[in-house]
């Protein structure tokens, strides 16, 4: 018989746990693997056998898994059906075990496993109806993010801007919070987000390219839908410290002249700062 | 007298507590905590910047809180992982936790993580293993780690030695702490077929430093450990023994689902208060015909999903 030091039966047992199948094939994977059988390995008492005893902990894994998965993405579920979600969910757990110490990280390629996994129409054919629900986990896990993410709760440097004079002739330094989610869509989501979340009746939405900004303020989440530009914006902020140098670099990348990005920043910066998709510093 | 001989390894005896559940967030931001202490799930908090952490800090304010994780997989026979204690260290600088625990389990092996505290082989190989990272854990942290008995629904045949001497031997080679969760004695001791009783009186009692109650679920052959239910007489029986061989030691209930309201919450942990003067609680175990989720998890995601 093999030796079964620590090392070989936890590689058995997380093959048990971990492989597909129904119990016995995981068992008999396992057992195939490591040259081990399961009775020769768990003890066998008249409380319960061998298989009641390894399926508290093969079935427990999937199951303990799944509830994650809900509560990760309660309102993709809401919308895909519990049953269509499960099968998609648990297929996900299948092909992306957690690596992680965190349950955090467990469905965070769950969006780009449903874009991979949706049905492939031939070409001409509307399949927006199928981009749905990958773009739903998109937002719903955006929003997940910006939960946890830094914010600017403990900040007290938010300066006050409160004339045009400030605006544009003084250096107005700018800093994004860890906790603003930019996404490009296909698919315009807010209204159809809210309305699945609410529970409200909703009309699916049809193709258009849109833009999402989600953060949170005062601990709360602020999700809208933003123009391209501002887009943008938001983005080359990210990569700049004062508010002039991210317009200049956004002008010369959209050959658009700075005065009239100035003029629309000093429009939109009051609306950033309320929703907390950046800061003054 | 050296700290191995002090009670409760020279830590304080807190109280008792409950573990901070998200359930539980708005009410804690506007009404006293109502307990001596918390505790927390190490891993909810590590990069969070948001509520959950507010909640946490306004709480730390008024009473201790401690530290209790679920992923360092002290038993794994993967390398140690020096990320997560880093993130476990950081986590402590900031909350100054009273101490920090896990469990005598492991999580994963070839870099996965099930998140299920998965039973240990109990041989003498095992246990040198586990012992060497125990310290290697302490030297890192700082600090003296503090490990629970978990639930077990299996043990192995390779197995030398039962839990407690395991768990006894381990204490005494590293000094390390114990976090005795009485409600899982109880679970396994049921799966197993052996005495409970025996188990807590074969401790080295003065290496308990913490208890957990909870309620656990009768699947038929097995008890399942789902933290959902009240605290069975049977398990305040042997908080009650283990309380009188320990002199006391911080006493911490754990509900994680199914949570009730916290006023009610607080009312199943003041029985233990009760059980303390010998009025130990009539209450069965509770019956499911259903398989249950052992360890359930997903209450710490719901702390971000509000």
């Amino acid at each position: 018989m093999v030796k079964q030091d620590t090392a070989l039966l936890q590689n058995w047992l997380r093959t048990v746990v971990m492989a597909p199948g129904f119990l016995n094939q995981k068992i008999g994977f396992a057992n195939q693997t490591y040259q081990l059988s399961e009775h020769d390995v768990v003890t066998d008492n008249e409380i319960a056998s061998v298989h009641a005893r390894l399926n508290v902990y093969s079935s427990g894994y999937m199951m303990r898994l799944l509830d994650c998965m809900y509560a990760d993405y309660s309102i993709s579920r809401k919308f895909m059906g519990e049953e269509l979600f499960d099968s998609f969910a648990k297929a996900y757990l299948m092909y992306h075990p957690s690596t992680s110490y965190t349950l955090y990280d467990l469905g965070e390629k769950f969006p780009d496993f449903l874009d991979k996994t949706k049905p492939q129409l031939p070409e001409g054919d509307d399949s927006s109806a199928y981009d749905i629900p990958a773009t739903l986990a998109r937002v719903e896990r955006a929003r997940q993010v910006a939960m946890r993410a830094r914010g600017t709760e403990d900040d007290i440097l938010d300066t006050n801007v409160d004339d045009v004079y400030q605006m544009f002739f003084t250096t107005l330094n700018i800093r994004i919070p860890g906790c603003l989610q930019l996404l490009e869509l296909d698919l315009p989501m807010k209204e159809f987000f809210e309305a699945v979340l609410r529970d409200e009746q909703y009309e699916l939405p049809s193709p258009q390219k849109t833009f999402m900004a989600i953060s949170r303020k005062n601990y709360r989440i602020v999700l809208d839908e933003i123009s391209k530009m501002q887009y943008l914006l938001l983005q080359e902020c990210k990569n700049h410290a004062n508010l002039y140098d991210a317009i200049s670099a956004l002008s010369i990348n959209q050959n658009i002249p700075p005065a009239d990005l100035l003029a629309d920043a000093y429009l939109w910066l009051p609306y950033f700062r309320k929703c907390g998709f950046v800061e003054v510093v | 007298m050296s700290i191995k001989t002090i009670p409760r390894l020279g830590l304080p005896n807190l109280g008792l507590g409950v573990g901070l559940r998200n359930k539980h967030f708005n009410y804690l931001l506007n009404n006293p905590a109502g307990v001596d202490w918390f505790e927390i799930i190490s891993e909810n908090f590590m990069d969070d910047f948001g509520f959950a952490s507010h909640v946490l800090m306004h709480v730390r304010k008024q009473v201790p809180v401690v530290m209790h994780g679920v992923s360092l997989s002290v038993g794994s026979t993967d390398p140690l992982n020096y990320t997560y204690l880093q993130k476990l260290k950081e986590l402590a600088e900031k909350i100054e936790p009273e101490w920090i625990s896990d469990h005598l389990c492991w999580t994963g092996v070839a870099y996965t993580n099930t998140h299920d505290l998965l039973p240990m082989p109990m041989t003498e190989e095992s246990l040198d293993h586990v012992a060497e990272r125990v310290l290697k854990i302490q030297d890192y942290l700082k600090r003296p780690l503090i490990l629970e008995n978990p639930s077990t629904y299996l043990q192995f045949k390779a197995s030398t030695m039962p839990e407690w001497e395991f768990l006894s031997a381990l204490a005494k080679e590293t000094g390390c702490g114990l976090l005795l969760d009485v409600n899982n004695v109880f679970v396994s001791a049921h799966n197993h077929g052996f005495d409970a009783a025996k188990y807590i009186d074969s401790l080295p009692h003065e290496h308990i430093v913490q208890m957990h109650l909870a309620g656990p679920t009768d699947c038929g052959d097995l008890l399942i450990d789902t933290h959902d239910q009240p605290v069975p007489s049977k398990v305040w029986e042997l908080f009650h023994q283990a309380y009188n061989l320990t002199g006391g030691v911080s006493t911490l209930l754990e509900w994680d689902a199914k949570i009730p309201e916290y006023p009610e919450l607080l009312e199943e942990l003041f029985k233990a208060k009760e059980v303390l003067k010998g009025n130990i609680p009539q209450e069965g175990v509770y019956r499911s015909p259903h398989l249950p989720v052992s360890n359930p998890v997903d209450f710490q995601l719901q702390a971000s999903n509000g």
